[in-house]
Formats: structure tokens, sequence, C-alpha cells
């Protein structure tokens, strides 16, 4: 997750009360904003180059897996029962008879141009076809997100202010039914109560009021995890000196809390979740299959049962710069969080 | 709280709703209105292109915005007009001449004349990439004399040239520009017009009321969507989003019934399940082993228990389909002669074997695979499963790389000819197909198939199910149905067993 030098202070930023002191430490060792700001930028750059080749190396791997796996586009694109000349001559105009190199040779040459295709089966570019599809998939992703923080985060903290109460048994056990129920299930379970029995949302579909559902079942497993991972944060940090130090100085427990405690459980929470962001983003494929979500998840799925190659190439793609780009901002959001990560 | 933290609050609140808003501005599904009905099904909806799709649900779909010159009545047996108001066939067979539908316009207003027609064939002949591109190529020649006469000609005997025409959805003039190109302008002479499309996802249509046959459409709006979930397209019909959920699986039909807001329908399709073999591999090579496969397998127990829906059939095609023969059981179920049989040809003690299977593709395969597998246990038959999705058991097979196969097929066009020849006298894999070895048969398939009689035909045809039972290229095991949800709002819904039929006589109360 990038590369991270501490700059530490004596008795740490949050002991003073926030980063304003935090950057008055940074000035008197003689570092300027503008120097921190140029670092920043330059350890932008620099992660942008590298995922330059990160993304080759995927499109080399996955065109490489389509054309290994078992199975013709052009047989798939003809019914069954065609003629083997038929196919030959489809495979022809596909240009799926030409040497394995000169096939990739022709793909990187469209895609440094924007072009990573034309779709075998529908006969569009392919890389419109996903960005039609992104949308859709971010938007269930993001509030499967939201939804599961904004439970996750309160539940974490009360659980683990009130340790080994009935509160925080029944958190516990419900967090490990999170963790273990499949999305699938769990999806049609919901359909079940909320939608059939109670009619009080719909079972498929795409909208606002169709979302709830799938971005719950989506948002199941990290919002399990989340207040997993904020209750133990949570009851690390109580345990901390400079949170007994404040504690003793007569602040409020709510802010210490929320301002001292839950600030510092803020790090492998980012950490983690940051990672289940872009996980959420490659695994709604089968939320959006049970949802009927039209998002970029059932596109690939369907392009891969058909052998559309250039689709999945770019669905793969896609998704693999959006994994990236998330993962830079949530190294950016490290240096947001805490001051004393700089990067060099 | 501090003025930074409160301002990432406000940015991010911001972004979400953003976010959120951006999805009220883009698609959305139509609220039920009076005057609309909804259907979903599994499967895809790929393009609007009528000449690129040949899945079943897309070239229904489509039916609604384009039409034929002539398709089949509601029973799928007798051939009636559309675009074309009549047509007759020269006495040598190779002539046909359709007289147009007068009055009659595309929903952009432009007339549908014969122009149309011959851009339709010279795009369907010439674009070699596209689904249904053995109906065009069957046609040597096409020509008009005048805007309401359309002239084609074969140059061999096609005796299911006019069925195949069904499945030929007439396009506008300018289709021919669009050879190797995505026709993504809906504009048909159907009943309904396109209002919404989202790939694989639905269509949404819209009444024409300028359509050329009166008092139909009965509904305003049509929506075909694809759900392909089984259990929430049950759901959606539950819970009153959809009026018709379409190819439910056999479990559900209990909790269809039990729902008073739906009806169960059950149709049986032209459609069927059946094993090939592989020739070229002993002993599957040796007739009485293929017929000792026939007998193993309890077709009634098959639909009974494992399907749950159906019937059982030994022979193709199926009733109601030209060229049906009574004359082979349907269940032709007798361990003692299978045995016998593999004695006969020196396999008493069984023999190993594999099944390629085309999982995921058609509802239940897997278990029938598996039972396939536990009745040929019985005999001796050693069978271990290869399970691989609809694509890779293509390849598989086209590699040769099987003893059996698995797979389901159609008589869409209502004509036996294709399937005959497609599997059994091209046989798609023919290095490895069963008729390569049968002359006779391969002569009296392309005989059938050139005899423009009915009755002589189906004579032929019968002929022909006597010879393939003698030395079975392929074993049948039952005819397909599908499961309807209906609301019990619906009148006058009425599938037909080809599938392809339309909703334009569907009301909603």
């Amino acid at each position: 997750m990038g590369s991270l030098m501490l700059s530490l202070s004596k008795h740490g930023w949050l002991f003073s009360g926030g980063l304003p002191a935090a950057r008055c430490r940074v000035a008197e060792r003689g570092i300027s904003r503008f120097a921190v700001e140029g670092l920043m930028r330059q350890y932008i750059l620099r992660r942008l180059f590298q995922s330059v080749f990160v993304l080759l190396g995927v499109s080399v791997v996955v065109f490489l897996l389509l054309r290994l796996t078992p199975g013709d586009p052009a047989r798939v694109m003809l019914p069954e029962g065609a003629p083997e000349q038929e196919i030959a001559e489809v495979r022809r105009l596909l240009g799926l008879d030409r040497p394995l190199v000169e096939q990739y040779a022709i793909f990187l040459h469209g895609a440094v141009r924007g072009d990573l295709g034309q779709s075998i089966m529908q006969r569009r570019p392919a890389l419109p076809m996903v960005l039609d599809r992104l949308p859709a998939t971010f938007q269930l992703t993001l509030v499967a997100f939201v939804i599961a923080l904004a439970v996750a985060i309160p539940v974490g903290v009360i659980s683990a202010v009130w340790r080994d109460s009935v509160w925080d048994h029944c958190v516990s056990t419900l967090a490990l039914l999170g963790q273990s129920m499949p999305v699938f299930w769990l999806g049609i379970m919901l359909i079940m109560i909320f939608a059939v029995q109670f009619r009080l949302l719909p079972t498929s579909g795409y909208g606002l009021t169709q979302i709830v559902l799938p971005a719950v079942s989506l948002g199941a497993y990290l919002m399990a995890l989340a207040s997993r991972l904020v209750r133990s944060g949570m009851l690390e940090t109580f345990g901390e000196d400079y949170v007994r130090t404040a504690r003793s100085k007569g602040i409020s427990e709510t802010r210490a809390i929320f301002h001292h405690a839950f600030r510092n459980t803020l790090i492998p929470l980012v950490t983690v979740v940051g990672l289940q962001f872009g996980s959420l983003l490659g695994g709604a494929v089968v939320t959006e299959t049970v949802f009927s979500w039209p998002g970029v998840g059932t596109l690939a799925m369907t392009a891969i049962l058909q052998r559309d190659y250039p689709v999945v190439q770019a669905v793969v793609l896609t998704v693999s710069a959006c994994f990236v780009l998330i993962n830079l901002a949530v190294d950016i959001l490290y240096a947001y969080i805490d001051p004393r990560v700089r990067y060099v | 709280m501090s003025r930074r933290l409160k301002r990432s609050l406000i940015w991010s609140t911001l972004i979400l709703v953003a976010v959120l808003a951006g999805m009220t501005a883009a698609i959305s599904p139509a609220a039920a209105a009076k005057g609309s009905l909804t259907m979903a099904h599994g499967g895809s909806l790929r393009s609007i292109d009528p000449q690129l799709t040949y899945g079943a649900y897309e070239m229904r779909a489509l039916r609604h915005v384009y039409e034929p010159l002539l398709d089949l009545d509601a029973s799928g047996e007798k051939l009636i007009p559309v675009l074309a108001e009549s047509w007759r066939i020269s006495p040598d067979g190779l002539t046909y001449t359709f007289k147009l539908r007068p009055g009659v316009k595309f929903a952009n207003g432009e007339p549908f004349d014969a122009k149309a027609v011959l851009a339709t064939i010279e795009r369907g002949k010439t674009d070699k990439k596209l689904g249904f591109n053995f109906i065009y190529s069957a046609i040597e020649k096409a020509s008009s004399p005048d805007p309401s006469t359309v002239i084609l000609k074969t140059e061999k005997l096609q005796a299911g040239l006019l069925y195949n025409l069904t499945g030929a959805l007439m396009m506008p003039a300018n289709a021919a520009a669009f050879v190797g190109k995505n026709y993504d302008q809906p504009n048909g002479t159907g009943p309904f017009k396109v209002a919404q499309y989202v790939a694989n996802d639905r269509l949404v249509l819209e009444a024409r009321p300028d359509y050329w046959q009166p008092g139909v459409p009965k509904v305003q709006r049509l929506t075909l969507r694809v759900i392909n979930e089984e259990s929430a397209r049950l759901a959606a019909a539950q819970a009153g989003e959809i009026e018709i959920a379409e190819g439910l699986g056999a479990q559900f039909q209990d909790t269809i019934k039990g729902d008073p807001q739906l009806a169960l329908l059950v149709n049986p399709i032209w459609r069927s399940e059946f094993v090939g073999f592989n020739c070229t591999r002993p002993p599957l090579d040796n007739a009485k082993v293929r017929q000792a496969i026939a007998y193993a397998i309890n077709r009634e127990a098959l639909v009974k228990n494992v399907i749950q829906v159906g019937a059982p059939l030994a022979s193709y095609p199926m009733k109601g389909v030209l060229g049906y023969s009574a004359k082979i059981p349907a269940n032709p179920y007798d361990l003692a002669k299978a045995r016998a049989l593999l004695a006969e040809a020196g396999q008493a003690k069984g023999f190993k074997a594999n099944l390629l299977v085309a999982a995921g593709n058609v509802p239940k395969i897997e278990e029938m695979s598996e039972y396939f597998a536990a009745e040929l246990k019985k005999i001796g038959i050693d069978v271990e499963l290869k399970m691989q999705d609809s694509a890779g058991a293509g390849q598989t097979r086209a590699a040769g790389n099987y003893d059996m196969y698995i797979i389901s097929t159609a008589v869409i066009t209502g004509d036996p000819d294709r399937y005959f020849d497609d599997r059994v006298v091209r046989d798609t894999y023919a290095k490895q197909g069963c008729a390569a070895k049968r002359p006779d048969l391969v002569k009296m398939i392309q005989e059938a198939g050139q005899t423009m009689d009915p009755a002589k035909r189906q004579g032929l045809y019968e002929r022909i199910q006597d010879a393939m039972w003698a030395d079975p290229p392929f074993v049948w095991f039952n005819q397909t149905a599908w499961v309807y949800a209906v609301s019990k709002r619906v009148k006058n819904f009425r599938p037909s067993p080809t599938t392809l039929f339309t909703l334009q006589d569907v009301s909603v109360e």
C-alpha cells in the first residue's frame, strides 16, 4: 500500500489535539507545507506511472487466459449446427485465425488509442459498453459501502464501549453470520421477505428504491468485517496511554471515544475497507445477477459465457484501472487522516 | 466537530447525492400503468438487430417490432400470411412468388414494399456472421417485377423454405447498407416500436397507433425483461412487478399454484434433450450398443422424478411437427433387452465411457446427466461426467474429445428438415457423427427435405425414424415443457410450442 515514512513527534500529534499542531511541528523541522505537497504530487505521479505496467500485465494475463480457455467465439456466435466452413469463415472475419502475438499486438495498438475492440456478439465498441454499465456498478458499490459503514461504525463503537455485554455478544454473532452467509442466499432471502412478503421494496431492476436490497446484500460482508475491526481497534486504543491521560485530564467520555480512540482506529479500518471497496466493485457479479442490476458484473458474466473476448478484456482492464485508482486514493487518504504519514 | 471534518462530510454527501441522482436520469423501469404488460425470462437480449440474434427470447422479443412474410399459427402447425398476403410455388418447386400486403408502413412512416424484402435478403445472404444466415443462403436469387411482388428462386427443391422464412424478419430498405454492422435503428412493421433498450436487461415497447392490423396490440406498453435468476423471476411475479414469468423451474409449480394472484401454465414446446455419440470410438460405433443405451433409459421416471415437467419421448420430432412417428413408443424401457443387445455386441461386461455435459444452459441438464449415468450403470456401462460450460463443451465436441454428449435441440421453424439436415446429415461434428456411416439414411433425409408433398414427406420421415431406431445416431429422452407464472389479470395468453409467439393479442385487466 505504498511506502510510508512516519515522521514521529515526541508526544504524538493526537496528544496535542489535532492537525494544526502537527503542521506546526512539521514546520519546526524546516519542511514547508509546499514541500510536503510537492512530495505528495511526486508520489501520485509515480504511482500512476507504475499503474500503466500493472494494467499491461493484467491485459496480457486476461488475453491469454481467454484464448486458452476452451470455447470458440465463432462457434458460439452461430447457431448449433452451423457447418465447420461457416465457423472457420467467421473466425477469419474476427481475426481469430491469426497468431496470438499478432492478435495481442492489434489489441494493444487499439488499446493505447482507447479502442478496446468491438463486441463479437453485439457488434458495438466494447469500451463504451463497459462505461455505460460502470456507473450502475459504482452506484451499487458506493451505496453498499455507505450502508455497510453507516451500520458497522456505530455498532462496532458501541460493542467496544459495552464490551462483553449482551449487545456485544449479539453483534459478534451477527458479524460472524454476515461474514459466513453466501451473498446469493442472502439476496434471495431479502427478496422473499422485503419484496414478496411485505412488499416494501422492489425485487429487482434499476432505480433508487431498487438499489436498497442489492446494496444491503452486497454490503453485508463488509458490514460484518468492519464492525469487528472497529470493535477490536477501539478496544486496543482504549488501553493506550494517551487515552488514559486524556480521560484523567477530565475530557468527556464521548470526546475520549470519538476524538481520540476512534480516530486511531481509522488507519487499519481505511486499509481494509479501502481494499474491500475494490473487491466489492469486482465482486458484484452475483448480486447483480440475483437482482438483475444492469452493471458491469452481469455484462462480464454474459461476455465470459459467450466468449466475447473484447468485452471481457474491456471489463477486466476497466475494473483493474478502477482498483488501482482506488488503492491510490486510499493511500492519499492515509496522509489526510494521519499527518505523520509522508510519502517519499 | 472540526472545520475539516465538516467539509469532508459535506463533500462526501454531495458526491453520494450526485451519484444517486445519476440513477434517476438514467434508465428506470416504467411505472406499472393500465394497459401495460411485463414479461420476464432468463437468457439474453443481446441486440435489437433482427438478423443478428438467433436465441429464442431475442427472436421473440424482436417479432413485436419486426414481422416476417408469413408465420406459424398458434398451434405451430399451419402457415398464415403476415406481410405477404399470399404466395404460390411454381410447379417445379423452385420459384416462390409472394404478393405483399398493401398499406403497411414501417415505424418511421416509410412504406413496406418489395425493396425492403430484397434489402433484407441481400443483407442476410451477404453478411456471413448472422445467426440465421442459412435462411437466406438457401435463396439463390431474389427479384421484384413490381413494388408489391417478390420472387424467390432456389437452386434445388427445399420443402422447408416457407417454414424457414418464418424466421426472416423484414427490415427497411436501408438494411443492405448494414452488412457487417449492427442494425441498431429499430424500425419495423410490427405492432410495437422501441421506446427503450438496454442490452441483456430490458426492451420497452410502445404500441403503434398506425399498425396495419386493427384491434392490436391490446396493451399500450410491453416490457420484456431479463431476470436470469429463477427465484427472483418468480418473486417479481409474486410481488406484482411483472405479469408473466417464463421458463421457471418445475420445482416452483406448487408455489405458483399456492399463490392466489398467479395461475400456473405448463406449455409443452418443441424442444427435446438427447444424447449424441462419437461413432469413431468403439464400442459406440456398434449399432447394438447404441440401441442398448436407448432401451436402458426409463424416460417416464426421468420426466416424473428428475425433470418434473414435460413428456417422455424416444424419437424425433415430437407430436405436432411434420414427421412425428407414433410407431416408436415414448418409453421403450427394457433392461433385459438392453443387456441382451450389449451381449450380442460383445460387451456383456460393460465398458467405460464419458458424457460431455454443457452445464448451465438447459434446465436440469446436470440432473439428467446423472440420471443417465445411473441408468447405464445398471447394464454395466460406467459413465464419467465431463461438465463444461456451453462454449467449452462446443469446442470439446468439435475437437472430438468425447464419447457421448448431452444437449437440447428445438424445432423453432416448425419444419424438421433443418434439424435432420444439421444433426444427422451434416452433423456439426461430421468427423465423429454416426450418420457418416449411413449413406442410406443421409439419402433419405435429403430426399425428404426436397419432397414438396406433405403426405409423401411424412412417409419418408417415418421411414427415417425407423432406420434411426434400428441404428440410433442419437438417444432422445423427453419433450420439454416451459413453466409460466401468469398473473390472473392477464387475458388471452397462449404461448405456442415454437416459443416464438407474440403478445399482441394479450390484454391486462
